[in-house]
């Protein structure tokens, strides 16, 4: 074994799932302490400072306030890699459905105060306007993606950058995982919600029950498909969607469910689309991406409209028009 | 005013879930007040707002990673209340078994990376790698036990971190029998696990006893739900008792307001709660394992009441002291294990009804109210129906460490108000972290947020300035 390689934890504002996979990925790979000796993690190691310098910091969480964004960056300059792990951290995840909301509002409902007040007398408590991932604020070099990590996961990629080796990339989407069978899809409605009738042997798109499978990555081995669930994106969507501009999760999926139904995926699509819409709203497309860099940068994904809408956009145009 | 004489201490804790701040003030050097801080949020009430209501039990175990469970859960009630339903026997059984499963797995997770290193370690950069090269076993077999619980979350869950199965009505789809088969025998492997762990962790708090009882009790108001004089672990009243367990409010899920106030600070994203006729600090409430195991008469289970009884024995039929929760955290663990035994054991897990189809809303409120590892959780939802789909209007959630926020600081206080902080700065740290760790605070849960302080360095200011920099 060649000399170990030091390893950095950074939680932001995350739940504390994705430590609990490092940790789960330690438990069953105890090799990985071979590799990596640990110089902060605050929720296992006291008495931590953040490290002069280190080789791969793993970054947790959404970055929602100044404290965060100081961290963020100061890590940054110390650390030699930086892998974003879990939804949160890598595309803003479930805290991301905030920025649907005006932080003014939040403020105001949740603690009935004014932005100015909310830690006026603590400079790191000052909220940010809108949450954000940390590929928004520094450069990352690696994203693990799933919500939560899957620990596998996380120990391949610490192998691999262990032995200087490049991470593999996921290509497949979890449909390629999944066990149910389709069938010839004659839907009429879409549903959202699993009822008593769905059987559990057979796809669920082909049942008309909304599932996210075609458009999410794999690698979670289409595991709320086998309890029962539809998949709802947790893993964040494919490598296409996020390498070509002008796809965005809900038509992604219109086009593949047209594919399916023997319509021409490319020209009728957008019938489907506006089935789609009429059952699912659009926030639940982006449960896990709403705020994500990659999908506020498509110039015609919904998840900017969804955004301008839920914080009344068009309303506060035409006031400034009327003064 | 002499603003010159005053200080104000930040203490950033570590070896807990999430980051909170410890705000110490003093004047002429004599402590003045210990405050808890979290800093920061992440808004999940809010961004419900208009979402479907079917959509809660996926969103709210984002709220904490690690007992997500428990939100899973608390969700799922509140919707059923809200569609009305009465969830068919197995589908309460199996989201049973989810609560007992995150209970067991948090406990003991809790013990070998927070409560171990910090009791029975000393010097600096205590962890529990440090711990495992002075006692592996515990640690090991302690690890077996975490696996343990997070397989029952798997099992009846769908999946171990956020858990899916659970919905309004019941839950998707049950276990298969493969699956309930091979958990039945791996709970059968894992007695023996169990009973070893027990009894080296026990060993290990006897061997600290005279730490645990340095630290004085605070609190005046105690609260866990119940069924009667029996604790519940997955629904039941919100029972509220003072020190000599007299019965302070005994409330209805829905009601909860009558018993429960919350309050907000501009210096905390945590918004505290006491006994609704009471001021903040004082009318604090402590839950979690200390409360419930003082609450209840008895369990039921044989080994988790023999362990009680021994617990009683030693420390009296009511025991408030903060650091007993490590100890309550092992009896607990017991009485989970047997409870899951005994679901396992039964025929309705096996076979019959698990879901009742749900259609339109029939209470505008919804109120689910389960016990999360660290104590009570409540899920409040206030719906409406938009495109004939039933959407959040309104939500609340109350975690359990939300509740504990004012405790700890009444604990802190009762153990530092008064004292010079010359005679107390060398040790600060190391005793106002023992207090807040033996809460296992998850300040995920308590602000809907977690974040880590980037060292454990105690900043002293004068003014707002920094006069002095200690780093323990």
């Amino acid at each position: 074994m060649s000399e170990k390689k030091t390893l950095a934890v950074l939680p932001l504002g995350g739940c504390g799932g994705c430590e609990y996979v490092i940790y789960q990925a330690i438990a069953e790979r105890p090799e990985i302490l071979d590799m990596y000796e640990i110089v902060y993690w605050p929720m296992v190691v006291e008495n931590t400072e953040l490290p002069e310098k280190v080789d791969v910091a793993i970054y947790e969480g959404v970055v929602n306030n100044y404290g965060h964004l100081k961290k963020a960056l100061e890590m940054r300059k110390r650390a030699k890699i930086v892998i974003s792990l879990g939804m949160c951290a890598s595309f803003s995840g479930v805290p991301g459905l905030s920025a649907y909301f005006n932080i003014r509002e939040i403020l105001k409902d949740l603690y009935n105060m004014s932005e100015k007040e909310m830690g006026k007398d603590y400079d790191f408590l000052k909220p940010l306007p809108a949450p954000r991932s940390v590929p928004e604020v520094v450069p990352v070099d690696y994203i693990i993606s799933h919500c939560p990590p899957i620990p596998e996961h996380v120990y391949v990629t610490l192998k691999d950058i262990y032995e200087g080796r490049e991470p593999k990339i996921a290509t497949k989407t979890v449909c390629a995982e999944c066990p149910l069978k389709m069938k010839p899809m004659d839907v009429k409605k879409w549903s959202t919600k699993t009822t008593k009738e769905i059987d559990h042997e057979t796809c669920y798109l082909s049942q008309g029950l909304l599932c996210l499978g075609p458009v999410t990555a794999s690698g979670c081995g289409a595991r709320c498909p086998r309890a029962g669930i539809p998949c709802y994106g947790c893993a964040g969507p494919t490598r296409d969607i996020l390498m070509y501009d002008r796809e965005d999760i809900p038509t992604k999926l219109a086009k593949e469910i047209a594919a399916m139904k023997g319509m021409d995926p490319e020209r009728d699509y957008k019938k489907v689309l506006n089935e789609l819409l009429k059952v699912y709203e659009p926030r639940r497309f982006y449960m896990f991406t709403l705020q994500s860099i990659f999908m506020k940068s498509k110039p015609f994904s919904l998840a900017m409209q969804t955004v301008l809408k839920g914080r009344g956009f068009r309303m506060e145009m035409k006031k400034r028009a009327h003064h | 005013m002499h603003p010159k004489t005053k200080k104000q201490i930040l203490l950033d804790m570590t070896l807990i879930e999430g980051h909170m701040n410890v705000i110490v003030d003093t004047d002429e050097g004599i402590i003045k007040d210990v405050r808890v801080q979290g800093i920061d949020s992440r808004y999940f009430e809010k961004f419900c707002e208009g979402m479907a209501i079917d959509d809660l039990p996926k969103i709210t175990p984002r709220i904490c990673g690690l007992c997500s469970a428990s939100h899973h859960v608390a969700s799922a009630m509140a919707v059923d209340h809200v569609y009305g339903v009465e969830i068919p026997p197995r589908a309460k059984l199996i989201r049973r078994a989810i609560n007992y499963g995150i209970i067991l797995n948090n406990h003991v997770i809790h013990l070998i990376m927070m409560g171990f290193p910090d009791l029975l370690l000393k010097g600096k950069n205590r962890s529990m790698l440090k711990l495992m090269t002075v006692d592996k076993e515990l640690v090991q077999e302690g690890m077996k036990l975490v696996k343990l619980g997070h397989e029952a979350v798997r099992v009846f869950g769908g999946r171990d971190i956020h858990p899916v199965r659970a919905m309004g009505g019941g839950v998707a789809k049950p276990p298969t029998e493969t699956e309930l088969k091979l958990f039945k025998e791996m709970l059968e492997k894992h007695e023996e696990v169990m009973k070893k762990f027990v009894k080296m962790a026990l060993d290990k708090l006897a061997s600290v006893e005279d730490l645990i009882k340095s630290y004085p009790n605070g609190n005046k108001y105690f609260g866990a739900v119940v069924q009667g004089n029996k604790s519940d672990y997955y629904e039941g009243k919100l029972k509220i008792v003072d020190q000599k367990g007299n019965v302070v409010k005994e409330v209805d899920p829905i009601d909860y307001q009558k018993a429960l106030k919350e309050y907000t600070f501009d210096w905390t994203y945590i918004k505290p709660v006491t006994v609704v006729d009471e001021e903040y600090p004082e009318g604090a409430i402590r839950v979690g394992p200390i409360s419930r195991i003082n609450i209840i008469d008895s369990f039921g289970t044989p080994w988790a009441d023999e362990l009680l009884e021994n617990f009683r024995q030693k420390f009296g039929r009511y025991a408030w002291d903060p650091l007993l929760y490590h100890e309550a955290r092992v009896i607990e663990s017991v009485h989970m294990f047997e409870m899951l035994k005994e679901l396992i054991e039964m025929p309705e897990m096996w076979e019959g009804e698990y879901l009742i189809d749900t259609n339109g809303m029939k209470n505008e409120r919804g109120v689910g109210l389960t016990e999360a590892p660290r104590g009570i959780l409540i899920h409040d939802v206030t719906a409406t129906e938009k495109d004939g789909e039933v959407v959040v209007k309104k939500f609340n959630i109350i975690t359990p460490t939300a509740v504990n926020a004012a405790a700890i600081e009444n604990d802190l206080k009762k153990f530092l108000l008064g004292k010079n902080l010359k005679d107390v700065e060398q040790d600060l740290y190391r005793m106002v972290s023992s207090v807040v760790r033996s809460y296992d605070p998850c300040m995920a849960c308590a602000t809907h947020s977690v974040s880590k302080g980037p060292s454990m360095v105690i900043r002293i200011r004068e003014k707002g300035k920094e006069v002095r920099v200690i780093k323990g």
